[in-house]
C-alpha cells in the first residue's frame, strides 16, 4: 500500500510539470514594414469599400497606418472607370465606390494610385453568391459556450468556395437598474426618468477571424453548420439580444487558397505537426515597380446577406460576473458619497427622507462602461 | 573435405580437450572428461550416455581412437580397462561400475543414425573463459597434419557464440596477430578468414565480452566455434576493445554500432529505453526537436533513411507520434547506423541505413523479462524449442499512455486526446544442418490516437520475412531473404456530419534479396547479389463517414513500381596497412502501369501547361530510371592505433515522403517516382582520422564530409499533399548541400564510460532550376529545418560497483531555423502576419541534461528472478527548450510570440524490470 502511494505521487508530480508555453521574443528580427496593403472586394450589390494601409513592424503598437489622399477606382474590362470618394470614419480612412448595379457579366479590376505608384489587381470575374439558408447556434452546456454557424447551399453546384464576414450588435443590461443619478456639480443624488437610464446599452463589432469553406470535395455544394464564432458564458453578447448580419460571398479557388494560407499562418502554427508557414502572392501588383511586395487579394461578387437575432434566455448560458461591491450609506455608515463617487461607485437607490443611499461599483450600474446608448435603427426592442 | 569432430564443452575447462581433425568417421579423443565424451558420443550415435559418478570419479579422463561405427565397442573396451562397463537400455547407454549387461553390439547397428548425425553438425566448439589459464597455453590443431597441402594458407571459419545464452555474437573481431589480418563476425556470428599455416595466435574481441586468445596449429582448412563470455567489467584496467579494433581496421567511415545494454543505460524520457533516441545521440544525427519522429543524418531529410528491422523496411519507426520508438528494447540486440560508407548491398535511400537487429534468442534455456514503466508494460520470452536446432524470441509491449496527452499544453491542441500503442516482435530460427539455417521474423506495431473526440488516427507497420542462409562451400555463402512490408494509416474526421470522412493510405512492398559472399583469397572478399523490391502504394482512399456525409468518395489510383539493383563489391587488402573497398550498385527502377499521367510543356506545371495525356497499360513501364551508384572507401593504418580513411558514396532513392511539416507526422504520405517525379540522388565524400589514445582506453575519431542532394521534394505555398491526383503540380525540385566535421571521443569500458561528441555542420537547400519566379526565398540557399550548426553530446555512465551506476546525458545544440512573422497588417478586420523568408531565424539554443541511477539489487545466480530498477530525471535543469513558436493575433495590435516546450520541466521517472 505504501509503495502504491509513492508511485502515484510520482505520476502526480509529472502531471504538474511537463510542457508549457512561454513568451518568445526573437532577437535580431529585421522587420519589414511599410508594405502597401490593399483591401476591397468589388461588391456589385453594395458599395465597394477600399482600405489602403501600410504594414507595421510586429511590435509596433500604433494604430493602423491608413493611407489618405490616394486615387482609387474600379475599372471594367471595357475601360470604364468608377472612381472612389475618400470617407473618414474616426481614424479609419475608406474609399467608397458606387458599384451597385454594375453589369455582373463584365470583369473588373481595382486600381490604386499612391504617391505616384500605381497598383492594379488582375481583371476579376464577378461571382454570384447563393442566398444564406440559415444561421443558427448550438449551446454547449458542458463548456458553457454558444457557437453560431451558417448553413447554405448552391443548387447549381457551382459556388464551391465561400467566404463570410459579419457585423454584430448586441443589447445588454447593467446588473443594477438605477433611477437615480449623482450629480458631481451639486453633489446631490437626483431621480431620473427611464429615458435617461444607464441600464440598456448596445455594443457592436465586426468579425475578425477568417471564415471560409470549400465544398469542392463534397457531392453537393452544401455547407452544413460551418462555425462562425463562439462565445463563452461571461460574454455580454449572449446576455440579452445578439444580432448578427452575415455577409456571404462566393470566392474563386485561388482566393480560397490565399485566405486559407493566411488563416493557417495565424491559427495553425506552433503545433507538433504544424505546416511550415509560407506567403502566397495575392492578385494585386505594383505596375510601376513590379518587384514591390503588395499585400491583398481582391475578389468581385454579388453577395448575399442575412440577419439573425439570438436571445439570451434561449441561449441560456450567460452568467453575470460577480464583480460588484456595494456600500450602504446611512446613519450607521456615514460615508461621504462624493468620496464614493470618486472611487468608482454609482448610486443605485436613494431615500431622500432619511438620506440613506445604496452604492455599487460603477461597472455594475452604468452599462456605458461596456457599451453605448446608440441603439441600432433596426433593433427589435423598444428599450431606450 | 575435412571433417572436424564435434565437441560441445560448456564447462570443459577442467578437462583436457584435445580433439583433432580427422578424416570422416574417425573419432580421436585424448584425455577427455566424461561430460565431453557424452556430448561427442551423443552426437555421433544419436544415443544418450548416462552415468552416475561418485566424488572423485568425475575427473576421470580417457583417450579413445575409433570410428563412428565402432564407437560403442571401442568405448566399451576403454571403460573395461578402468573397471567400468557400459549397458544399453533402449536408446540409452549407461556407464556402470563393474560388469555390465551388454558388452558388444552388432557392427553397423547404429551406422544409419551415425551417418545422419555426421552430416548434421561438424563443428568443434571451444569454450573460452577468463579462468582458463591453461587453455591459453593449449594449442588447438586445425586441419589434418597427415595430409600435406601445397598451399601456405588455410581457411578457418566458424561461429562465435555467447557462452551463457548460446546466441551468436555479431561484430566480434577475429584477428590474427602476425601477419595482421582481421575479420568481423556477421549478423549470424559467423566468421571466415584466410590464415597462414603453422602456429598462430587468434585473438577475439567483442564489446562487452571477455577478450579471448587462442593458440592454433594450422595444418589445413578447418572450423572452430568459439564461445565467449560476457565481461564482468573490470572497473579499472587496460583493455583494447573490439570497437576500437574494428574502427581501426575496417574501411568503413561513419559506421556507428550500439549494443542494447548501452542503450538501456541511457536516460530517456519516461525511462523507456529507446532504440531510436540513442541514434540521436550519435554524432552527425539530428532531429527537428524532441518528441518529433524521424532523424536527419548528415544533412539528409527524414525520408532519406532506410530503417531495417530484421530485413523489413519500417516506414514509421515511432509510437505516440514520435515520443517513443516502435521497437521493444528487450528483443533488440544492436543497432547499426551507416552514415557515410553504405555497403553496396543496401540501397534505396540517399542518406543513411539504420539496421536494427533483434536477438536470436537464448539457445540454452527459456528466459524472459517483464517490465513496468510509467507508460508501458512489456514482456518478452526466449529460448530453445529444440536444443541446438530451433530457438525463438518473442516480445510484446503495450501502453496505458492516455494520461500523457493531458500533459501537453492546450495550445498543442491534443490535450483532450487519447492514445495507445502496442508492438509485437517474433523471431524464430531453425538450423537444419551446419550449412543451412532458416530465420523467420514477424513484426507488428500499431498506434491509435485521437486528439479530439471527432478526429482519430491510427497507423500500423507490419513485416514478415524469411531468411535462408546457406554455406555453398568453404569460401562461398549465400543469404536469401524474402518478405513483405506494410505500412498503413487511417484518419477519421467526423466533426461535421456533412463532410465526415475516413481516409486511408498504405504502402505494401515485397522484396527478395540475394546476397553472395565469396572469400576469394586473403586479399579479396567479394559480395555480390541482387535486390528486388516490388512496391504497391494506395496513395489515398477517401470515403464518406456516416449516413449524412455528402463527401464524394475518391480513390487515387494505385502506384506500382519495380526496383531492382545488382551489386558487387570487393574488400581488397592491398597491403597489411592499406585496404580498399570497391563497390558498384546498378539501380533499375520503373513505375509500372496501369497508370495515367500528363506531360507538361514547361517547368511551371499546371492545367494550362499540359501538352499530352499518356495512358500506360497494365504491366507497362511508365518511365524507367537507371543509374550506377558507387561505394568506394579506403583505409590506411599507420599502426594499430592510428589510421586514416576516405570514401565516396553515391545513392539513389525512388520513394519520397510528402510532408510539409517540419517533423514527421503520422499522416505523411509516400510517393513513388514516376513520369513526373524523378528519383532523388545524392553523393557524399568523407574522410576521417581514427586514433586510440590513453593506452587504448579512449577511441578518438574525427570525420569530415561534404554531401550534395538533388531532386529532393519541397512544396509550393498552399500545396495540397493528401488526395491530390496531380501532386507533381504542387511539388518543387530542391537541391541540397551539407558539410560538417564530427569529433567523437569514446571510452567504451571502465568505471567511467560513454562518449563525447561535437559536430559542426551546415545543411542548406534551394529551389532547383533556372526560373523567372522562384517560390521559396527567390531561389537562394536557405537553412534546412534541421540545420543546427553546433551540436554537443555527452553520454556518460559511472559504475560505482557492478550493481550501482549513474548515467548522465548532456545535449546542446544551436536552435533550429524557423520561419517567423516579421510584419503585421490589418486585413479583413483583423491583424494578419507576414512571414520572413523560409527558415530565416532560429529558436533559442537547445540544452538538456538527464540523469539516472541504475540499481541491480542482486546478481546471485541462484535467484529465480533478477530485477533492475532505474530512477531518473529527464531534463534535469528543467530548461524550457522551445520546440516551436507561434504568434497570437487575437489580442489586437499587440502580437505576442510564444514558444512551445514539450518537456519544459524536469520529468522524474522510475522503471522496474524483472528478468527470469
Amino acid at each position: 500500500m505504501k509503495n502504491k502511494y509513492k508511485y502515484s505521487a510520482i505520476i502526480a508530480f509529472g502531471l504538474l510539470v511537463v510542457s508549457c508555453i512561454t513568451p518568445f521574443e526573437p532577437v535580431g528580427v529585421r522587420d519589414i514594414d511599410n508594405m502597401i496593403v490593399i483591401e476591397g472586394d468589388i461588391i456589385l450589390n453594395d458599395t465597394t469599400k477600399v482600405i489602403i494601409s501600410r504594414s507595421l513592424a510586429l511590435n509596433d503598437q500604433n494604430k493602423i497606418n491608413y493611407i489618405s489622399r490616394a486615387s482609387v477606382w474600379v475599372e471594367s474590362e471595357s475601360g470604364i472607370k468608377y472612381t472612389a470618394t475618400e470617407v473618414k470614419r474616426g481614424v479609419q480612412i475608406q474609399y467608397h465606390i458606387k458599384t451597385m448595379g454594375l453589369n455582373p457579366s463584365m470583369k473588373y479590376k481595382l486600381c490604386v494610385l499612391v504617391s505616384g505608384r500605381r497598383y492594379e489587381s488582375n481583371l476579376i470575374s464577378v461571382l454570384t453568391t447563393p442566398p444564406i439558408d440559415s444561421i443558427g447556434y448550438k449551446t454547449d452546456l458542458e463548456r458553457m459556450s454558444v457557437t453560431f454557424y451558417v448553413n447554405t447551399h448552391d443548387p447549381l453546384n457551382s459556388t464551391k468556395y465561400y467566404k463570410w464576414s459579419f457585423k454584430e450588435d448586441w443589447e445588454f443590461h447593467s446588473q443594477y437598474l438605477s433611477v437615480f443619478e449623482y450629480n458631481p456639480t451639486t453633489k446631490r443624488v437626483n431621480e431620473i426618468t427611464m429615458d435617461q437610464n444607464r441600464y440598456y446599452c448596445w455594443g457592436k463589432g465586426v468579425s475578425s477571424s477568417i471564415m471560409i469553406a470549400s465544398t469542392a470535395h463534397l457531392s453537393q455544394d452544401r455547407v452544413f453548420e460551418k462555425p462562425l464564432v463562439s462565445m463563452g458564458s461571461s460574454d455580454m453578447r449572449v446576455s440579452y439580444i445578439y444580432s448578427m448580419e452575415l455577409t456571404q460571398m462566393a470566392i474563386s479557388k485561388e482566393a480560397y487558397i490565399y485566405w486559407e494560407n493566411i488563416r493557417k499562418n495565424s491559427d495553425d502554427i506552433g503545433g507538433i505537426f504544424s505546416p511550415q508557414p509560407s506567403e502566397i502572392q495575392g492578385n494585386i501588383k505594383c505596375v510601376s515597380n513590379p518587384s514591390e511586395r503588395v499585400l491583398g487579394y481582391i475578389s468581385a461578387a454579388v453577395v448575399s446577406k442575412k440577419r439573425k437575432y439570438a436571445y439570451g434566455v434561449d441561449m441560456g448560458i450567460y452568467t453575470p460576473p460577480k464583480n460588484c461591491e456595494s456600500v450602504n450609506v446611512g446613519p450607521e455608515n456615514p460615508v461621504s458619497i462624493e468620496e464614493l463617487y470618486l472611487t468608482g461607485y454609482d448610486v443605485v437607490s436613494y431615500f431622500e427622507d432619511t438620506n440613506e443611499s445604496y452604492w455599487v461599483t460603477k461597472r455594475c450600474v452604468d452599462c456605458r462602461v461596456y457599451g453605448t446608448k446608440n441603439k441600432p435603427a433596426f433593433w427589435p426592442t423598444n428599450h431606450k | 573435405m575435412k571433417r572436424i569432430i564435434l565437441l560441445i564443452a560448456v564447462f570443459a575447462v577442467l578437462f583436457n580437450i584435445d580433439t583433432v581433425a580427422q578424416e570422416s568417421g574417425t573419432i580421436n579423443l585424448n584425455k577427455v572428461g566424461l561430460d565431453s565424451l557424452r556430448k561427442v558420443f551423443e552426437r555421433n550415435t544419436g544415443m544418450g550416455l548416462f552415468y552416475k559418478m561418485d566424488y572423485g570419479e568425475d575427473s576421470i579422463t580417457l583417450s579413445i581412437r575409433t570410428t563412428q561405427s565402432g564407437f560403442i565397442n571401442d568405448l566399451s573396451r576403454e571403460f573395461e580397462k578402468i573397471g567400468y562397463s557400459i549397458t544399453r537400455i533402449g536408446n540409452s547407454i549407461f556407464i556402470l561400475k563393474g560388469i555390465g549387461i551388454l558388452s558388444d553390439l552388432p557392427a553397423g547397428y547404429f551406422s544409419g543414425e551415425s551417418t545422419e548425425s555426421v552430416s548434421g553438425d561438424h563443428l568443434r566448439a571451444v569454450t573460452y573463459s577468463d579462468n582458463s589459464a591453461r587453455s591459453e597455453n593449449k594449442i588447438y590443431r586445425i586441419g589434418d597434419p597427415n595430409i600435406s597441402h601445397s598451399e601456405s594458407r588455410a581457411l578457418l571459419r566458424g561461429y562465435v557464440k555467447n557462452l551463457d545464452s548460446g546466441e551468436p555474437l555479431a561484430g566480434v573481431s577475429v584477428m590474427v596477430e602476425k601477419p595482421h589480418s582481421v575479420v568481423t563476425t556477421d549478423a549470424f556470428g559467423f566468421y571466415r578468414m584466410i590464415i597462414p599455416k603453422g602456429e598462430i595466435t587468434l585473438v577475439l574481441k567483442g564489446y562487452g565480452l571477455e577478450d579471448s586468445r587462442l593458440m592454433l596449429e594450422v595444418y589445413g582448412d578447418g572450423e572452430i566455434d568459439i564461445f565467449m563470455k560476457d565481461k564482468v567489467y573490470p572497473l579499472k584496467g587496460i583493455v583494447l576493445t573490439a570497437e576500437s579494433t574494428q574502427k581501426m581496421r575496417s574501411t568503413q567511415i561513419g559506421l556507428e554500432r550500439v549494443r542494447i545494454d548501452r542503450i538501456k543505460h541511457v536516460p530517456a524520457a519516461f525511462g523507456e529505453a529507446d532504440v531510436m533516441k540513442i541514434v540521436l545521440t550519435l554524432p552527425g544525427v539530428k532531429s527537428v526537436g524532441e518528441s518529433s519522429g524521424g532523424f536527419n543524418v548528415r544533412g539528409g531529410a527524414t525520408d532519406q533513411n532506410l530503417i531495417l528491422f530484421n530485413e523489413g523496411t519500417i516506414y514509421n519507426p515511432t509510437h505516440l507520434f514520435g515520443l517513443f520508438s516502435a521497437f521493444n528494447p528487450d528483443v533488440v540486440n544492436d543497432i547499426e547506423l551507416y552514415k557515410s560508407t553504405i555497403p553496396a548491398k543496401y540501397g534505396g535511400r540517399i542518406s543513411s541505413v539504420l539496421e536494427i537487429n533483434s536477438r536470436n534468442g537464448n539457445s540454452n534455456k527459456i528466459t524472459g523479462s517483464a517490465g513496468l514503466g510509467l507508460l508501458t508494460s512489456k514482456f518478452h520470452i526466449e529460448g530453445p524449442i529444440k536444443k541446438e536446432k530451433t530457438n525463438f524470441i518473442a516480445g510484446l509491449r503495450t501502453t496505458y499512455s492516455n494520461w500523457i496527452l493531458g500533459l501537453l499544453p492546450p495550445e498543442s491542441g491534443y490535450k483532450d486526446g487519447t492514445a495507445s500503442f502496442h508492438d509485437v516482435t517474433l523471431g524464430l530460427n531453425h538450423k537444419f544442418d551446419s550449412r543451412n539455417t532458416l530465420y523467420l521474423y514477424g513484426y507488428y506495431s500499431g498506434d491509435s490516437f485521437n486528439f479530439s473526440a471527432d478526429t482519430s488516427y491510427s497507423y500500423q507497420n507490419m513485416n514478415f520475412s524469411l531468411k535462408w542462409r546457406n554455406m555453398i562451400n568453404d569460401k562461398h555463402n549465400l543469404v536469401v531473404s524474402s518478405g513483405y512490408d506494410q505500412y498503413s494509416y487511417n484518419t477519421e474526421e467526423k466533426g461535421n456530419p456533412v463532410s465526415a470522412y475516413n481516409m486511408k493510405f498504405s504502402i505494401r512492398q515485397m522484396f527478395l534479396k540475394t546476397n553472395f559472399n565469396w572469400l576469394i583469397d586473403d586479399k579479396h572478399s567479394v559480395n555480390y547479389g541482387l535486390n528486388t523490391v516490388f512496391y504497391n502504394l494506395t496513395p489515398g482512399v477517401l470515403n464518406p463517414l456516416g449516413g449524412e456525409s455528402l463527401l464524394t468518395p475518391k480513390r487515387l489510383s494505385d502506384e506500382n513500381a519495380l526496383e531492382m539493383a545488382l551489386y558487387i563489391s570487393d574488400s581488397w587488402s592491398i597491403a597489411d596497412k592499406f585496404s580498399v573497398d570497391l563497390g558498384l550498385r546498378y539501380s533499375l527502377y520503373s513505375a509500372i502501369g496501369p497508370a495515367n499521367y500528363y506531360k507538361y510543356g514547361d517547368e511551371e506545371r499546371g492545367e494550362s501547361s499540359i501538352i499530352d495525356s499518356v495512358k500506360v497499360g497494365k504491366g507497362g513501364f511508365v518511365k524507367p530510371f537507371t543509374g550506377p551508384e558507387f561505394r568506394i572507401s579506403a583505409r590506411y593504418s599507420f599502426n594499430d592505433d592510428l589510421s586514416v580513411k576516405a570514401g565516396f558514396n553515391s545513392m539513389r532513392q525512388n520513394i519520397h515522403m510528402l510532408s510539409n511539416t517540419s517533423s514527421v507526422s503520422p499522416t505523411d504520405i509516400w510517393k513513388l517516382s514516376d513520369a513526373n517525379i524523378d528519383p532523388q540522388r545524392g553523393w557524399q565524400a568523407a574522410a576521417g582520422v581514427y586514433k586510440n589514445a590513453l593506452s587504448r582506453r579512449v577511441e578518438l575519431s574525427l570525420e569530415a564530409y561534404y554531401k550534395e542532394m538533388y531532386d529532393y521534394l519541397d512544396y509550393k505555398s498552399g500545396a495540397i499533399l493528401n488526395m491530390n491526383e496531380n501532386i507533381e503540380r504542387d511539388v518543387l525540385k530542391t537541391e541540397g548541400r551539407a558539410y560538417g566535421i564530427e569529433f567523437l571521443a569514446k571510452k567504451p569500458l571502465g568505471k567511467l564510460n560513454g562518449w563525447f561528441s561535437y559536430t559542426y555542420s551546415r545543411t542548406q537547400l534551394r529551389e532547383s532550376g533556372k526560373k523567372e519566379v522562384y517560390n521559396i526565398n527567390r531561389g537562394d540557399w536557405y537553412s534546412a529545418s534541421y540545420d543546427k550548426p553546433h551540436d554537443l553530446k555527452i553520454i556518460a555512465n559511472y559504475k560505482f560497483t557492478q550493481r550501482f551506476s549513474v548515467s548522465m546525458n548532456v545535449d546542446y545544440s544551436t536552435g533550429r531555423p524557423v520561419t517567423i512573422p516579421i510584419s503585421k497588417y490589418y486585413y479583413g478586420d483583423g491583424y494578419r502576419l507576414f512571414y520572413s523568408d523560409r527558415n530565416a531565424y532560429r529558436i533559442p539554443d537547445y540544452f538538456r541534461m538527464d540523469f539516472s541511477i541504475n540499481i541491480e539489487p542482486s546478481h546471485n545466480i541462484t535467484l529465480l528472478t533478477h530485477s533492475t530498477i532505474t530512477i531518473g530525471v529527464y531534463n534535469l535543469t528543467g530548461r524550457k527548450n522551445a520546440f516551436s513558436v507561434y504568434y497570437d493575433t487575437s489580442q489586437g495590435s499587440k502580437i505576442q510570440g510564444y514558444k512551445l516546450s514539450i518537456f519544459g520541466a524536469p520529468i522524474p521517472y522510475i522503471n522496474y524490470n524483472i528478468k527470469f
